[in-house]
């Protein structure tokens, strides 16, 4: 069974939500992010489909294939990588390699758990992640802690969400600050 | 300058509230709050930590990790609706919180704790008063009780000094306030 992966950069407040303006896609320009990048290669380099939200798929449409010189290697991952979009409104994606999932979330997400394969990754996607996470279906969650507290925005866990316990799996510490924690639903 | 140390228990979701119901704590975490409270001399607390730690600490006997150094300290409390003080070697701040701690931090002494007392942190923070901001993070999330940063909470950059992951899967993140820069 493939596994499910949330990924999210988190702020310490617990805020996921990045219209706050507390980091830049693809690293910030003051700090040396590269550590940062090479952790999200590796990311990528280990799962296969990328399962967002209409909003972020939208988001991501519209910034990714533009860039130029793009030497984060973001830029091609994106554009080759099978992409599913959670939406029920959806008719032309847009992008190559994109795939409407527009049935009960459940039942897509088992089905596509179920086919032979590596990671199924998801980022940003606020909503859909709520409701992955309501609905129990996330296997391990990698949060990129940044040194901040923002007061506002949506939080990656909202109230009343309940979680069975965490198993931490693994930290590690960048040079700006941020550290990532790794946790596998038990 | 003494140094004001803040350590908080949170679960993943940044739930403080009644951390006894669902703490993880090991010999890594006694051996790390021990040092901290052995560099310390003064307790601060706001009124909500203060009395569960006055019907708590008391009952312990010196066996108990930390238990001489809990009694034995000052306590100070920021609080102006506290009522009575039980709990041995307990003061109030007397009027504005923030220049009393600035006070205390420029006399001659050790380090300063403050534990729990999550709106009395989040304004030592706030007020530039705060040196760490030390975070136990459990592998938990608990969906309801009191967060220790709110919505509406000023912004804050810090600057990470030190995180550790125990064995029992809480990681500690120790965070000193971001130095201004031009």
């Amino acid at each position: 069974m493939r596994d499910l992966v949330v990924t999210e950069n988190i702020t310490l407040d617990g805020v996921i939500d990045a219209a706050e303006g507390w980091f830049a896609p693809g690293g910030d320009g003051e700090d040396d992010q590269s550590d940062v990048l090479d952790a999200l290669r590796e990311q990528r380099e280990a799962a296969d489909a990328l399962l967002l939200g209409r909003v972020t798929f939208e988001q991501m449409r519209g910034y990714w294939p533009l860039q130029e010189n793009d030497t984060t290697g973001i830029t091609d991952y994106l554009n080759m990588v099978a992409k599913y979009v959670v939406s029920s409104t959806m008719d032309d994606p847009a992008w190559e390699h994109t795939t409407v999932l527009r049935g009960a979330l459940i039942e897509e997400i088992r089905e596509l758990k179920s086919h032979q394969g590596a990671d199924i990754v998801t980022t940003g996607s606020m909503t859909l992640v709520s409701d992955l996470v309501g609905a129990g279906l996330v296997d391990e969650y990698r949060l990129f802690v940044y040194p901040v507290v923002i007061g506002r925005g949506q939080r990656l866990f909202t109230d009343q969400t309940e979680v069975p316990k965490l198993r931490l799996e693994a930290t590690r510490r960048f040079r700006s600050g941020i550290v990532l924690l790794r946790y596998r639903s038990d | 300058m003494r140094n004001l140390k803040a350590w908080l228990f949170v679960t993943l979701d940044g739930v403080m509230e009644a951390p006894e119901k669902w703490v993880m704590f090991n010999d890594e975490m006694g051996a790390s709050t021990e040092a901290d409270y052995a560099a310390s001399d003064v307790l601060l607390l706001g009124k909500g930590t203060y009395e569960v730690f006055a019907a708590s600490w008391p009952e312990r006997s010196s066996d108990v990790p930390n238990a001489d150094w809990m009694n034995n300290t000052p306590k100070l409390v920021a609080s102006t609706t506290l009522k009575s003080l039980d709990w041995q070697n307990s003061s109030l701040i007397e009027g504005d919180v923030a220049a009393a701690v600035s006070q205390l931090k420029q006399e001659d002494g050790k380090g300063i704790i403050v534990n729990g007392s999550a709106t009395l942190v989040r304004s030592l923070l706030r007020d530039g008063l705060l040196d760490e901001l030390q975070l136990f993070v459990h592998p938990i999330v608990l969906g309801t009780g009191d967060r220790l940063f709110v919505e509406g909470e000023d912004r804050a950059a810090l600057t990470l000094a030190d995180s550790q992951a125990y064995a029992n899967g809480v990681v500690s993140l120790t965070y000193t306030p971001a130095v201004e820069t031009e």
